[in-house]
């Protein structure tokens, strides 16, 4: 199991070109990765194609890589979740859906886990957070974040007008930023 | 709360229209504050990700990643910034100090030997070079080559490494002038530049950090790597 001080350490190797440490990071992560990219793509085919630009840009950027900022993981899901918008952004715009009904998705096969992680003190807060928040604003941010819902698309499955989810979305970040300092302070 | 926080947010989120996200882009090139407002959401809205919930990837996956990386394939360089290709990989073992090339590469060899060289090729955030830095034996000479044009007035470069020892941050340089070409160093900066993990070039007051600790604004960053003269 590796955990994340092992992470930032393959890191730092692979900002240094250590292609052995690239490796051992992909193993490590590419199925939790897999697993992220695959419920906003559906499709393992085009899941791959985004973990292959996620990894490359990993690899080329972990030299700008900061544990101060983000832990490792937080970094390496937030290129592969930025990714696979873009390709579904891309896929929307050529009218080619990615959104397939339940039955279509590919969900791919479970893996045992290999990286022992748990939330730190601010996301498990944040966890707490959360349920200051109606259920169907909560609802709306889960399914934005995880499965790349568009304004539209929540607009669709709440039944709501676009506006009122940008309202839900604008008051969310609000009832979220005050209780992460009420909890926290602030950060800046 | 401000509405750059909702920005960040629904960047982060996911639910920005193309015109909305391509700005949002524009603006984390250049805006450290609204980076760390990003980073702020990244970091939260992690706290969705069970991290027990993975899904095993195809077996053919990482060897079409390791043929990205891998600085001698075609594919590589299609993909590698401008200064990596397979033609200076090999270029850079006859590479003298006495003249520039117009480009760099990167070579990583874990054998030390008696005159060893460090190079680091400084690049901002979309990846293009600002400073390229090299030593040449020790004689305590940095060379310096610049993209940087120039420094905004009344404010100064400073140049600082990050050990490979200890990951302590500590001042290479303070630089007035871009276009300095050559930096004398003492025996302490000396020993920072051979112990160094990494350098950053930041952007400070005239005089450079007062408080002895880089600002946010970073220009440029770049893995130190060593070079060695028995390369096959």
């Amino acid at each position: 199991m590796v955990n994340q001080e092992e992470l930032i350490n393959l890191i730092a190797r692979c900002a240094l070109k250590d292609s052995k440490a690239m490796k051992k990071l992909f193993e490590s992560t590419a199925p939790l990765l897999n697993s992220v990219v695959l419920k906003i793509v559906h499709r393992q085919e085009v899941s791959s194609d985004v973990l292959q630009e996620a990894y490359l840009q990993i690899w080329q950027n972990a030299g700008q890589y900061q544990p101060a900022i983000a832990s490792p993981l937080t970094w390496m899901v937030s290129i592969a979740r930025y990714r696979a918008l873009d390709k579904l952004d891309a896929e929307r715009r050529h009218s080619s859906h990615l959104e397939l009904n339940e039955s279509e998705q590919e969900l791919g096969s479970t893996a045992s886990p290999l990286l022992s992680i748990e939330l730190d003190e601010k996301q498990k807060a944040f966890e707490l957070c959360l349920e200051e928040l109606s259920d169907k604003v909560k609802n709306a941010i889960r399914l934005a974040y995880l499965h790349g819902y568009s304004r539209e698309m929540l607009s669709e499955m709440f039944d709501t007008p676009l506006n009122t989810i940008k309202s839900w979305l604008k008051r969310g970040v609000e009832v979220l930023k005050l209780c992460i300092e009420r909890k926290h302070g602030h950060e800046h | 709360m401000n509405t750059d926080d909702s920005v960040a947010f629904e960047y982060v989120l996911g639910t920005l229209n193309p015109s909305e996200k391509q700005e949002v882009s524009r603006r984390l090139i250049s805006d450290p504050d609204f980076q760390k407002q990003v980073a702020y959401w990244e970091q939260y809205l992690f706290t969705f990700i069970d991290t027990e919930d993975q899904k095993a990837v195809p077996e053919n996956l990482w060897s079409k990643i390791e043929a990205n990386i891998q600085p001698n394939t075609a594919k590589a360089s299609a993909t590698l910034p401008w200064w990596r290709t397979p033609a200076l990989a090999w270029g850079v073992v006859a590479f003298t100090l006495f003249g520039w090339l117009s480009s760099l590469f990167i070579i990583v060899n874990e054998q030390s030997g008696p005159a060893v060289d460090y190079v680091a090729v400084l690049q901002n955030n979309q990846g293009k070079p600002q400073l390229t830095a090299m030593t040449q034996g020790d004689d305590r000479l940095m060379w310096l080559q610049w993209e940087l044009k120039e420094i905004p007035k009344k404010q100064s470069l400073q140049l600082w490494a990050i050990s490979r020892s200890d990951q302590q941050t500590r001042s290479i340089a303070v630089i007035n002038q871009s276009g300095v070409a050559q930096l004398k160093l003492s025996d302490a900066e000396w020993r920072l530049i051979k112990d160094a993990d990494s350098l950053i070039l930041t952007l400070e007051d005239e005089g450079g950090s007062v408080i002895d600790e880089p600002s946010e604004r970073v220009i440029a960053t770049g893995v130190c790597v060593r070079l060695t003269n028995n390369q096959s």
